[in-house]
């Protein structure tokens, strides 16, 4: 990276540290901490909530999920705006009119304590170990492209946000977001935009889109369904709708977001919007993954996009790697001269004979993708069987190699920007809900004391820092595996499904009592966990088998059991 | 009047509900289209 990379990846930073700062002074006590006042408009609402769910991860795998896995994965946001729609009309009127600081605090005031404890617990240990995964997540892409150490790293992506997150809170929080989202989006338009630009020349959006399409990266829509494929139409409509609603209904993260907002109608058109224009978004930044793929047709893609595993493997198993690239190169080349046939094919009139030459070109070049797929699989495997200390899997590389690699220098530096601001964005967010929860939740509730808005101020800032400096500390401690972006949402499946079950319970089941909920809370988390070790379905359906798991057994032990006692009593 | 407010507020929300809705389908029929186009 150039110094004027450099610099304004400093300087983007720094504003944005000192810009939420200077937002979030003036706290008095846990209304203004926790809640922002509960002052902000729509549009910070909406904001709030999307840089909330985009983290880093979002942005670095989601066009590496596209290059790989096609543009599928977006067909898991499609259950997104009907939850929207539930969220508005069921949960918003409750949590405002009950005026709570917390979602959990509510199942206090409908069932008892226990059940607000338990699952303030099951929130407080998903979210802590996710947070730090989104610490690490980016932490360890950029120390693999840097070179930096992986330490140093999770600090600068964990800790810097600290500063003006424990200072400001939800307020700081707030307005930090609405900058860096918005950088975000125009960070990765321009991206996009350039991917196209940087085509050969003659190479149009039209061809880029028809080599991708062609080659099975346009599969937006996949209607086969079958419990173990974690994509398609029914597991995102259905499985997406139960995972949407647990997250935007009952985490604390996103119910402290739209609990800043003015009033009950700020809080739905901000939810509701976030519903329209969540799915166009990660449309777009799969877009950018298929057209990287119809890019790397026409440019030299490496063995694998992780530059720092090319190193070590080039450097343990010299002449494994050196057979293998030379192999890939020349293959490579192949390929690239093919797709540049079959673009020029496109642009003129097809004759018979020419739709012939097509069919052709089209086998030859799937042909060769077929030995550039499997060229990478084994160069993955190398690193597995010889048990060398980087990533098999370079999904998380893909965009971030064509940022380094393509962009022009300024880009650079604001793409890299844009890692640091995505991660920051959701992660202080999370901090904000953990304080929250372990002070209301946890800290008045078991002390039973009376504070005063000083003393409240003080413990939220506190638990801010331990928070931060816990998701640090997890992410030190993560292992390597895949594609961190599906690890951290099978992650929230694992709990999500029951939390939302005790909420669904509360909302819809008026009969059902606490002790009811408490008891079909904990032995749905066992099923939940039991299906998940014996795999027996998709991560997506964990969160309906959880939530619907939670009703049944809650209505079963209501009128079957506790009935029976009360009568007995 | 309250009534006449609470039921216009009541109105108002559905419709908003009901413009999410079809914009998911749009979106998905739209989706099915581009899919199909460029396989």
């Amino acid at each position: 990276m150039s110094h004027i990379d450099w610099i304004v990846l400093l300087l983007v930073l720094s504003l944005i540290i000192i810009y939420g700062v200077r937002k979030g002074r003036g706290q008095t006590g846990a209304d203004s901490y926790l809640r922002a006042g509960r002052a902000m408009p729509w549009y910070m609402v909406l904001l709030g909530i999307m840089a909330t769910q985009a983290s880093a991860i979002t942005f670095i795998s989601g066009p590496g999920q596209a290059y790989a896995d096609g543009m599928r994965f977006v067909q898991y946001y499609f259950g997104l705006p009907l939850a929207m729609i539930v969220i508005s009309a069921v949960f918003v009127p409750i949590f405002q009119k009950l005026n709570v600081y917390t979602a959990y605090q509510y199942l206090d005031k409908r069932f008892n304590k226990n059940t607000r404890l338990f699952t303030g617990i099951l929130f407080l240990f998903s979210r802590g170990i996710s947070t730090g995964m989104s610490v690490y997540a980016p932490a360890i892409v950029l120390s693999a492209i840097f070179g930096w150490n992986i330490y140093l790293s999770n600090i600068l992506v964990g800790g810097l946000l600290i500063i003006y997150t424990y200072g400001g809170g939800a307020k700081a929080i707030a307005h930090t977001q609405k900058i860096q989202f918005s950088i975000i989006l125009g960070a990765m338009a321009v991206a996009g935009v350039i991917v196209v630009l940087k085509m050969p020349e003659g190479v149009s959006f039209g061809d880029a889109l028809y080599l991708a399409g062609k080659s099975g990266k346009l599969n937006v829509i996949t209607t086969n369904f079958d419990w173990n494929d974690k994509y398609n139409i029914w597991s995102g409509v259905i499985g997406g709708f139960f995972l949407a609603l647990s997250y935007f209904g009952t985490d604390q993260s996103q119910v402290g977001r739209y609990l800043t907002a003015k009033n009950t109608r700020e809080s739905r058109m901000g939810l509701l919007i976030n519903g329209m224009v969540k799915i166009p978004m990660q449309f777009s930044i799969l877009l950018i993954g298929a057209l990287l793929f119809a890019f790397y047709a026409f440019h030299q893609a490496p063995l694998s996009f992780n530059k720092k595993a090319e190193q070590v493997v080039a450097t343990s198993m010299p002449e494994a790697y050196e057979t293998l690239n030379r192999e890939h190169v020349e293959v490579t080349k192949q390929q690239q001269e093919t797709a540049l046939k079959l673009t020029a094919l496109r642009h003129q009139q097809m004759t018979p004979s020419d739709a012939a030459l097509e069919e052709q070109y089209l086998a030859r070049y799937h042909q060769l993708q077929t030995t550039i797929d499997s060229q990478r699989a084994q160069f993955g495997k190398i690193i597995e069987n010889n048990k060398l200390p980087v990533e098999a899997k370079d999904t998380n590389y893909v965009f971030l190699h064509f940022v380094q690699h393509y962009l022009p220098v300024g880009m650079i530096g604001l793409l890299f920007a844009v890692v640091f601001l995505a991660s920051w964005g959701s992660i202080s967010a999370a901090l904000n809900s953990l304080a929250s929860s372990t002070l209301i939740d946890f800290h008045m509730v078991l002390s039973r004391k009376q504070y005063s808005p000083a003393e409240e101020l003080r413990y939220g800032r506190l638990y801010t820092l331990i928070w931060g400096l816990f998701s640090i500390a997890v992410a030190m401690f993560a292992t390597r595996m895949g594609s961190l972006i599906e690890a951290v949402n099978e992650l929230g499946s694992l709990f999500y499904g029951a939390i939302l079950g005790i909420f669904l319970t509360a909302f819809f089941l008026k009969k059902i009592q606490g002790t009811a909920v408490f008891f079909a809370a904990i032995c749905a988390e066992v099923i939940v966990l039991i299906v998940y070790k014996m795999d027996l379905t998709g991560f997506l359906w964990l969160n309906v088998i959880g939530a619907l798991s939670v009703m049944l057994l809650a209505i079963c032990f209501q009128f079957f059991l506790l009935q029976k006692e009360s009568e007995k009593a | 009047m309250q009534q006449t407010e609470y039921d216009q507020e009541k109105r108002y929300w559905n419709r908003c509900y009901l413009l999410v809705l079809l914009w998911l389908i749009v979106l998905i029929i739209l989706f099915t289209w581009f899919t199909n186009s460029w396989k």
